[in-house]
């Protein structure tokens, strides 16, 4: 069950369906933009910020291509002002909880936003991305059936194939077309007061929608998805535990730190393995060397990323951005995965999913994680 | 402290090496207890296994 | 610091009451005398580490916690330090006369046998020592004859007992110094003081006159003294939780309460063995989990804030109450294990624990009569100290006052506020204060930041031999050489002793000479001797100054080899976070002469009345047209009212708005910004201080026909018509009286202090005036604490019949001219039924806390800063909170918290301006990402977000420096002053 409606739309696909949604929202002035995936030169897609009803043919928000997470753009755009006009912004689910857990840093102001998820079934890398872009059929739509008929890409990024978000937990809409008769309608479905005034705004009416068909369809992904995510963990623990594993892994890394500057939740205006702490004089590295015979140059490596898994994991959505950005092959979206979903749990606390919810270090309970403290002498 | 021996358990790097009790002000003799244990704890350790790596 | 203003003030003990009193004067600028005769400070709080309902120490909450430097910033279990209080201990009054504001006092200070001023602490005297004595610090241990007490005592220079020293000299052979004096002789000493407070405590009761316990015979029946020592960390026993006769583990042990209180011969109540017992459980559970733990009491007094909750946490955990007299208590003479007899109903039960703890009660001191005496204050019949103020401060000398359980026994929290109260009265005894017109604000200039010296940092190392001490433990050329290159280190120099005085002259020419700016000095523990040291600094910033204990962190506590190598580990240490250390510019900000009082019933009316009696400009807002609060239309408390109302009406310092409220408030202590709106008119003000006098509400019952029937009332009503002479006793053969209606159940957790005491005064009218009517107080507890006892005994005798309910659902009532009320113990009749309500908490309260920012406990009160030691302050400093907005009490405690309130408040608003202390938090807004996290996160309210700028900022009064702020940043942004990671990571990298 849900509080929302169905958008029947004629004519060719999902994508052609959406951008009617888009064109009416502008045309009737509910938003004045829209942040959304739109197509790139050269065929790739980008978010993109949409004024002008007259482009919308240039919107791609089924493709399954993230080339960053948009939550990062959206701290970018909102945090020192927001906008004055209203601004649609449609999410994926990773990048919809990425918001979220912003929101509650205070880098994103909800102030004129309205946050629209839709469902997605995953993306490729960029590489596989280009090479299904030479095929004949829309890659995106092949997807969309693919997983509407139970199947799984094992193309899909690693990220994507061990999600088990395929449709947002919080969004002002939810756009849902997974486990629906996604060629005739898609979902709408209005989860705050905002929401329900865009759909009203639309002239629509909402009501109660039964969605057993879709609710099953999502169990049965997530629980799939659920279990490629134990294997992802398992094959941490077996082939990245241990100093020398761990470290085999990590030392392709040349601390270029696009890691942290793709990460969405990694939110610091200036980072601390960026300030003087860290721009050592020769004689602090001179004594790193004397006490142990030779030291890598430069040092802390190790210490970086585990800094940032401290600082991360709690809120971490695993979008797989970070491992993405890397140029040297080190698998950081694994490490992450599987440190983050272990923090996660021990907080028992689900980043993205309840925007009013605290973030767990924050919160100050008087008995906590009594297994952590040794025993009382 | 939750989250370091979280992260430092899943990592695989000994996560017993890192210690948190509370003690008071008026505990001294309890401050001194776990000094010694501590240190008796890492001896029986031995040596960081990171400690003589090059990429740390 | 200020200099001493006037005459001074003479504080005799120095326990909670003592220590506090002093404090209080002191922050006022008066120089404070503080004798004990004990030679160490602290009275009986240094037994006990951790109280209830925190179950931590806390202590030091009692230190200032504005503008301090030296004199905030540590731990009061090891030191006690002010420049305006001058400590003697060992020393009692030998003679005294005058009149208040002019007293001539003769002290005698008996020897200690060590000169205090040659000492090094270095304790070898106490090695050598042969004779052993018992202990009074840890009770089931001994001492020497030269010893100290405790392991870190104020001060920590080794007291002799000549009772059990024999002359042997041993110790005048080991002393380094020659400190000790064998044949040192008492001293006496003339002070002139104002006035005078006495805080010599209580004694506890010894058990051994009651047989019937068997203490002294049986070895496990220990106190509850004895037993916080047994399961201290720092105790007696090589393990904790061991029972004395043979070491073994306690399974089952068993409070007995009351023991040396609540009888005929001792007629009062302790007022804390309740509840301390409830901690010593809860404590000892903590420790060992499986501890079955019972507790036999006859009331069960939880009558403070938050205790009700803290019985019920207790029961929680699986300690049992078990109700009723102990008469009787037997050892097994094979395992030593005790057979308690009890009476929880008429017949004796019997059961066997490892171990039993009586809870002794509080005795008036040794030497108090004598001490009475001596200053001419009347003691009563129990020889506790009389008062004959409201607020149970002023004795019959005048110029005398009293606080602590001398003049009653009390608990620490409500200690505190008496002893806050007192330092109020005290001042406004002295007659050149008094007199003093409202202070002219002279704006004394700013303080100019030092200049931001551009000069090099140069670092001197002192290292202390400690007169061979050091010397003989470390190889101080190596540890010279060392130290000696390092970068910024331009000297090292040696000395024999720093912490004999005028030690640091010497050193201060050699300092200046070699232009060193900064100070590394390797000697003993910093609680020993820094201060002294300091003191001969001269104008260095002791900022600038690192210490490092090389005699206890080094040698003490290592090897030879490890000893060295630590010694230079901490050494180097010091010198990195030294040589990255900022010189640090403290803000200050002015201070506004002015208060904001909220609520003017009786105790905000006392505090106005208090705050404007001292020249302090009060705006005092009242929501209603007409002030007194909940007192007002009551015939027995119009005098009281009328008194407060007329001395406000006529000091043109307080401006009253009625009907107004308050509908904004911003700032920070010193300086807040407030809107009082009235119906047609709105008025900004400017304050320094907050009071929230904001009151609470009586309960209005439902029950019991409460409403429906007229022959239903509540105490209150019944006092008002006992005055008016609308009841009439005569008319009237059977009363019943309920008690906790509405109170101690489970939506309202709280007692009110005040009902069972009231009600057994009506009682004792009614009986008074027609002694043939019949009267039933069904109840759960008597919560008659101290000296309200006797009511309870008085009523008794006078025939009233006591009833007790285990929960009043029991109770029932019906009928309509003859009410029919159902009781545990059969149907009562009567013609009158009283219901003791008590008080809820303001429904404003809810708006009010966010208006304020200040916390409310889960029974929905506003919350303290620290339940035992800050009890009048909010969190939030600058804002103090009484009477019924705190919790409900009677109204001579409600008048002395008022007072309380106003002297915390006075403290503030008579400094020129409020300086931050060094140690505080900071922003580096380069950095700041304005996530907000370290605003939630700061538990004193001390950071803000800048909206504008979009960076968190700090208040830097209010941080306490806890670094709470800095942990929670993920990158620095947010650090401590003194402590920034570049410094830490230095240091870290010297060790590891």
């Amino acid at each position: 069950m849900a509080r929302g409606v169905f958008r029947e739309y004629k004519g060719k696909g999902l994508e052609e369906g959406l951008q009617e949604l888009w064109r009416e929202l502008l045309e009737r002035d509910v938003v004045q933009a829209i942040l959304l995936p739109m197509e790139v030169e050269g065929g790739l897609v980008a978010p993109g910020l949409l004024t002008d009803a007259a482009r919308i043919g240039e919107s791609r928000v089924v493709s399954p291509y993230m080339p960053v997470n948009t939550a990062r753009v959206l701290q970018m755009m909102t945090k020192t002002m927001p906008p004055s006009e209203k601004v649609a912004v449609v999410l994926c689910p990773c990048e919809a909880r990425a918001l979220v857990e912003l929101v509650k840093l205070k880098q994103i102001s909800q102030e004129n936003l309205i946050v629209i998820a839709f469902d997605c079934p995953g993306t490729y890398a960029v590489d596989d991305y280009k090479k299904l872009l030479e095929g004949k059929e829309d890659p995106g739509e092949l997807l969309v059936e693919k997983v509407n008929k139970g199947g799984e890409d094992a193309q899909l990024r690693e990220a994507c194939r061990t999600c088990p978000y395929p449709s947002a937990p919080w969004a002002d809409i939810r756009i849902g077309f997974l486990g629906l008769d996604y060629k005739k309608r898609f979902l709408l479905e209005a989860l705050t007061e905002k929401g329900e005034e865009l759909i009203t705004g639309l002239g629509m009416e909402i009501a109660d929608v039964p969605l057993k068909e879709r609710e099953a369809l999502l169990d049965k992904l997530v629980a799939q998805r659920k279990k490629a995510q134990e294997q992802l963990l398992k094959e941490q623990q077996e082939q990245l535990k241990g100093p020398d594993k761990l470290l085999a892994a990590l030392s392709s890394c040349i601390r270029c730190h696009n890691c942290m500057t793709v990460c969405p939740v990694c939110y610091c205006k200036e980072c601390f393995f960026k300030s003087p702490t860290f721009e050592m004089e020769a004689d602090r590295y001179l004594g790193l060397a004397h006490k142990r015979g030779a030291t890598r140059m430069p040092s802390d490596m190790l210490l970086f990323h585990l800094t940032r898994m401290a600082h991360m994991a709690h809120a971490c959505v695993q979008c797989g951005m970070c491992e993405e950005a890397c140029p040297m092959g080190v698998p950081v979206f694994r490490l992450f995965k599987a440190t983050s979903a272990k923090v996660q749990d021990l907080f028992n606390y689900e980043p993205g999913k309840d925007i009013e919810e605290e973030i767990p270090i924050s919160a100050f309970r008087e008995e906590e994680l009594d297994k952590i403290q040794e025993p009382k002498i | 402290m939750g989250i370091i021996k979280t992260i430092l358990d899943v990592l695989g790097l000994d996560s017993d090496r890192v210690y948190l009790t509370w003690i008071s002000a008026s505990e001294g003799p309890q401050f001194a207890e776990w000094a010694k244990r501590i240190e008796e704890d890492i001896k029986k350790k031995g040596k960081n296994p990171l400690g003589g790596l090059l990429t740390t | 610091m200020a200099q001493a203003k006037e005459k001074g003030v003479l504080v005799i003990g120095s326990g909670v009451g003592g220590l506090k009193a002093a404090l209080e004067v002191a922050a006022r600028g008066t120089q404070v005398y503080l004798v004990d005769r004990s030679p160490f400070l602290g009275g009986e709080i240094v037994q006990l580490e951790r109280q209830f309902p925190t179950n931590r120490c806390c202590l030091c909450q009692m230190l200032p916690t504005t503008n301090r430097t030296e004199e905030g910033e540590y731990c009061m279990r090891r030191d006690f330090y002010h420049p305006l209080i001058e400590l003697i201990p060992q020393a009692e009054i030998v003679k005294f006369s005058g009149k208040e504001g002019d007293f001539k006092v003769t002290l005698r200070k008996r020897a200690r046998g060590v000169v205090e001023d040659l000492c090094t602490a270095c304790q070898r005297c106490l090695e050598v020592c042969p004779e052993e004595v018992i202990d009074e610090f840890n009770l089931f241990a001994t001492r020497k004859a030269i010893s100290l007490r405790g392991p870190m005592p104020v001060p920590p220079i080794p007291a002799i007992d000549w009772e059990a020293c024999t002359r042997c000299g041993k110790c005048v052979e080991v002393c380094p110094t020659d400190a000790i004096d064998l044949k040192m002789a008492d001293e006496e000493r003339q002070l002139q003081v104002s006035s005078v407070i006495l805080a010599p405590g209580f004694d506890e009761f010894d058990p051994q006159a009651l047989t019937q316990y068997g203490y002294g015979r049986w070895k496990n029946v220990v106190t509850s003294i004895e037993w916080e020592r047994i399961v201290s960390p720092i105790g007696p026993l090589p393990e904790r939780i061991r029972r004395p006769s043979d070491g073994k583990a306690i399974k089952k042990v068993a409070f007995v309460l009351c023991v040396g209180s609540r009888e005929r011969r001792w007629d009062f109540c302790s007022a804390a063995c309740c509840m301390y017992s409830v901690k010593e459980a809860l404590l000892a559970k903590e420790l060992q989990k499986d501890l079955e733990v019972t507790i036999f009491y006859m009331d069960l007094r939880g009558f403070g804030k938050g205790y009700e909750r803290y019985i019920e946490q207790a029961r929680a955990q699986g300690v049992r109450f078990v109700r009723g007299r102990t008469p009787r208590i037997q050892e097994d003479p094979k395992t030593k294990n005790l057979i308690v007899s009890t009476m929880p109903k008429d017949e004796v039960v019997k059961e066997e624990f490892d171990l039993c703890v009586l809870g002794i009660g509080q005795r008036p001191p040794r030497g108090s009569a004598e001490l009475a005496k001596t200053v001419g204050a009347e003691l009563n019949e129990w020889g506790f100290c009389k008062t004959v103020d409201p607020a149970g401060i002023e004795t019959t000398q005048p110029g005398v006052y009293v606080c602590g359980s001398f003049s009653e026994p009390k608990d620490i929290p409500d200690t505190v506020t008496q002893a806050t109260a007192c330092a109020l009265q005290v001042l406004e005894s002295t007659p050149e204060k008094a007199a003093k017109p409202p202070k002219e604000t002279e704006p004394t200039p700013e303080p100019t930041p030092e200049p931001t010296s551009e000069e090099e940092t140069k670092i001197g190392v002192v290292l202390c031999q400690c007169k061979g001490e050091v010397s003989k433990g470390l190889d101080l050329k190596q540890l010279q050489e060392a130290v000696g290159k390092r970068p910024s280190v331009s000297a090292v120099m040696e000395v024999d002793a720093l912490c004999v005085k005028d030690a640091a002259k010497g050193l201060l020419g050699e300092i200046r000479k070699g232009g060193i700016n900064r100070l590394v000095v390797g000697a003993c523990s910093p609680y020993l001797f820094r201060r002294r040291f300091l003191e001969g600094m001269g104008d260095m910033d002791p900022w600038l100054i690192e210490w490092v204990n090389l005699r206890e962190g080094a040698i003490q506590a290592h090897d030879q080899d490890g000893a060295q190598e630590k010694a230079e580990a901490m050494l180097l240490m010091a010198i990195e976070r030294l040589r990255r250390k900022e010189a640090r510019t403290p803000s200050a900000s002015a201070v506004k002469k002015s208060a904001l009082v909220v609520g003017a019933g009786l105790v905000g009316l006392a505090t106005a009345s208090a705050l404007a009696g001292r020249g302090v400009e009060v705006h005092l807002v009242e929501r209603e047209a007409e002030l007194g609060g909940m007192l007002k239309g009551r015939p027995d408390k119009a005098e009281l009212l009328e008194k407060y109302i007329k001395e406000i009406e006529k000091n043109s310092l307080v401006q009253v708005y009625r009907k107004s409220t308050v509908t904004a408030f911003r700032g920070q202590a010193g300086d807040f910004w407030a809107v009082i709106k009235a119906e047609d008119a709105e008025q900004e003000v400017g304050v320094g201080a907050v009071v929230l006098a904001t009151g609470a509400e009586e309960y209005q019952p439902t029950e019991f026909l409460y409403g429906k029937n007229k022959r239903v009332v509540t105490q209150r009503e019944l006092e008002s018509g006992l005055a008016s002479g609308d009841i009439k006793p005569q008319a009237i053969s059977s009363a019943v009286m309920i008690q906790c209606v509405g109170s101690r159940d489970k939506e309202h957790p709280w007692c009110n202090r005040y009902c069972c005491a009231e009600a057994l005064e009506n009682a004792l009218l009614l009986k008074e005036k027609n002694p043939e009517l019949k009267i039933f107080v069904l109840f759960k507890d008597m919560m008659t604490y101290g000296f309200k006892e006797s009511l309870y005994s008085r009523a008794r005798e006078a025939g009233v019949v006591f009833i007790r309910y285990q929960d009043i659902k029991e109770i029932k009532v019906q009928g309509t001219d003859r009410l029919k009320v159902a009781s545990p113990e059969g149907q009562l009749d009567c013609d009158l039924l009283v219901l003791s309500t008590g008080e809820v908490p303001n429904r404003d309260n809810a708006a009010l806390a966010r208006l304020f920012d200040v916390e409310r406990t889960e029974d929905g009160f506003f919350k303290e800063a620290e339940v035992k030691f800050r009890p009048v302050d909010a969190l939030r400093e600058g804002i103090y909170i009484c009477g019924g907005a705190h919790s409900p009490r009677t109204w001579q405690e409600v008048v002395q918290q008022g007072e309380a309130a106003a002297q915390r408040a006075l403290v503030l608003l008579e400094q020129e301006r409020v300086m931050a202390s060094s140690i505080v938090s900071a922003v580096n807004e380069r950095r700041c990402s304005g996530c907000a996290l370290c605003v939630e996160a700061c538990p004193y309210g001390a950071r803000a977000f800048d909206e504008e700028r979009l960076v968190a900022v700090v208040k830097e009064a209010l941080c306490q420096g806890c670094g709470v702020c800095s942990s929670i940043c993920p990158n620095g942004a947010a650090f401590m002053q003194g402590f920034s990671e570049g410094q830490i990571m230095a240091m870290i990298e010297q060790v590891v």
